[in-house]
């Protein structure tokens, strides 16, 4: 039920048909929401700067990098950017019920929404697993992160400020 | 069972045979691979102490890894 | 599924894909390192089945038990380091077959050890891996067995890397060991027998792993080894024209093993079928045949059975017969059953139950050789073949 209402809201947007590049206006990238009953729409935060996290429940560094950004998250609000961003999770997992028990296991305060047929992973290009990109206000990816170490996390927020601040450029 | 060996190998030998021509997979369709249970050696305990024991008892030795020590198993 | 074309990668894409790569859990495409640290511990009890008092001419027909200890910790270490180390302790005890002997038929009959020999082993071995960016994993392990009258040190080596696309993957090692025999007894109750013997080995192998598909996995690997040094068996003796010799084998021995292993998710039915095969031969003419099978199957979220089936057969060394009526020009001689032409059955089942860290692991095994399982006809099996038992129990936590 979940693939079909994703597999159709998708077909709506033609641009959808080709691949993310870098600089490009992101494309339409919405899906239910895990978790909870409502949908989450990119489009509807335009005006914010957008990381986009693709996961799954069964991908190692996954295990560190979900936990790790939601920390993130929690420090920049408490740093006085609380309105100008977001993290959205878009996990891949087949079989969405395995993708709950994961984030039972490591509970995250931001959206994750459900891609069980891939069809954002194929618009996103996802070179591997996980795969971050970082959207301006205006809605154009300007920076793509492949795999996660914990190491890497300065770098993701020092990106992801930049873009807050305006300071970045595809 | 001299039927069997030929068989296993005929059966190994076109599945070895078939892996010129796969196509890659994406990064999503891994978690299949990534089945705790698809590993080669999923409990390693019990894989050391059955090579162990069979190294110890039977004239073969070797497999698909390095390492281990000899004994003087009697 | 769409856009399999890839485009040339903006200059900010080339600098970036040169950082890391990371790949999901597993020995997907091998190199990958395992984020979580776990501790295992496991507590088996290995027993062999008397023998038949018909083909024993002992008053023990009691063979060896032995009582083993295990554990393994792995970590991974800082960014791109993991380290695990391995420690199996066990204790025997019991008797081993010593020599045959004909009977007045000439039917073969086993002679035991008359005392019963206690020992204990402790084996380490430790190994350190570096995973690189590019996918590539180099793994350096040390190890160390110790018992009374045996020493084994031994040092390995392997790097393994993969395809671009991450569906091939290719290992190369080396590892090198070296072994010291101190037989208890020698030269006072038993004057044949050496007091301090030596040998070394080196082994070469190479494999590939390719992924066929998202639900199947296949390798194979060719390894080849040469041993050097003291080969025979201090306590073993042999019957050679009414008169009884040290066990004598060769002091060199090439080996080569191509080792060949399928793994197969069947998800709809929440089972992975292992299928493995082994064809291994010598130069002391030994080859031998190993099949195994087993079926991992999930029972809901917490239990996973594993059924599993192994089937071995040798043919026998050159120089080996139960006795020997007449002698050998080149006085190579043996009675071992391990190089008599036999095979062997293996019928287990293993099940684990998975807490949310923390897992139980069980299993049974029951091992029977014979000279009718053997591939080739057996004209005399060795009435030493054994049969044994092997229980063990486990916890597994991760954390």
């Amino acid at each position: 039920m979940i693939r079909s209402w994703l597999g159709g809201a998708l077909l709506l947007f033609p641009i959808a048909a080709q691949a993310v590049e870098i600089g490009q206006v992101a494309p339409e990238t919405q899906g239910p929401r895990l978790l909870y009953d409502h949908t989450i729409d990119l489009k509807e935060l335009r005006g914010k700067t957008v990381l986009l996290d693709f996961w799954a429940s069964w991908c190692g560094p996954c295990k560190q990098s979900l936990p790790m950004l939601d920390e993130m998250r929690s420090d920049l609000v408490a740093a006085g950017y609380p309105d100008m961003f977001e993290i959205i999770a878009v996990n891949l997992d087949e079989d969405p019920e395995a993708a709950k028990k994961f984030l039972q296991r490591y509970p995250v305060s931001y959206p994750v929404i459900s891609d069980p047929a891939a069809e954002l992973a194929v618009l996103y290009k996802i070179p591997t697993m996980p795969t971050t990109f970082i959207i301006d206000r205006e809605g154009v990816v300007v920076w793509r992160h492949e795999g996660f170490r914990p190491a890497e996390l300065s770098d993701i927020r020092r990106r992801l400020v930049q873009t807050m601040n305006g300071e970045a450029t595809p | 069972m001299k039927q069997i060996t030929r068989l296993v190998l005929s059966a190994l030998t076109i599945c070895l045979c078939s892996a010129c021509s796969t196509t890659p997979l994406k990064p999503w369709e891994r978690g299949h691979l990534a089945e705790p249970t698809m590993s080669w050696e999923p409990d390693p305990l019990a894989s050391q102490l059955d090579s162990h024991v069979y190294f110890s008892k039977e004239a073969s030795t070797g497999g698909a890894s390095v390492g281990g020590g000899g004994c003087g198993c009697n | 599924m769409t856009d399999s074309k890839q485009r040339p990668a903006s200059k900010a894409l080339q600098a970036l894909t040169a950082a890391a790569m990371s790949l999901p859990a597993y020995q997907v495409a091998a190199a990958t390192r395992d984020e979580t640290a776990r501790v295992s511990v496991r507590t088996a009890l290995y027993d062999e089945a008397e023998l038949d008092s018909r083909q024993v001419s002992s008053t023990t027909t009691e063979r060896y038990d032995i009582e083993i200890g295990q554990l393994r910790a792995s970590a991974p270490l800082g960014e791109r380091f993991s380290v695990a180390l391995d420690v199996a302790y066990e204790t025997m005890s019991g008797a081993s077959p010593w020599f045959v002997q004909p009977d007045a038929d000439g039917a073969p009959v086993q002679v035991m050890s008359g005392a019963t020999i206690d020992d204990a082993r402790t084996d380490l071995l430790l190994s350190v891996s570096r995973y690189s960016a590019s996918g590539r994993r180099v793994s350096v392990s040390v190890g160390q067995s110790t018992e009374d009258d045996y020493e084994s040190q031994n040092l390995g080596i392997e790097v393994e890397w993969e395809d671009d696309d991450k569906m091939t993957s290719y290992t190369v090692g080396g590892g090198y060991a070296s072994d010291t025999i101190t037989p208890t007894d020698a030269q006072t109750r038993f004057p044949s027998r050496p007091d301090e013997e030596d040998k070394q080995s080196l082994t070469l192998l190479g494999g590939v792993s390719q992924i066929l598909g998202p639900k199947t996995v296949v390798q194979t690997a060719l390894s080849v080894s040469y041993l050097d040094g003291y080969l025979s068996d201090p306590y073993k003796l042999v019957f050679v024209d009414d008169d009884l010799r040290q066990d004598a084998r060769p002091d060199g021995r090439w080996t080569g093993a191509w080792t060949t292993r399928l793994r197969r998710r069947f998800s709809s039915v929440g089972a992975t079928a292992h299928l493995d095969y082994r064809l291994y031969g010598d130069d002391w003419e030994v080859v031998s045949h190993t099949v195994s099978l087993s079926w991992y199957q999930d029972i809901g979220e917490r239990v996973t059975v594993t059924p599993n089936l192994r089937y071995y057969s040798q043919s026998q060394a050159f120089f080996y017969r139960p006795y020997f009526r007449t002698t050998r020009d080149d006085n190579l001689y043996s009675s071992d059953y391990r190089l008599s032409p036999y095979g062997a059955l293996t019928i287990g089942l293993a099940g684990e139950y998975r807490f949310d860290s923390l897992s139980l692991t069980g299993s049974i095994e029951q091992y029977e050789s014979s000279g009718d399982y053997a591939l080739g006809s057996v004209v005399t099996e060795n009435p030493g073949l054994v049969d044994f038992t092997l229980l063990a129990v486990g916890l597994k936590y991760a954390f």
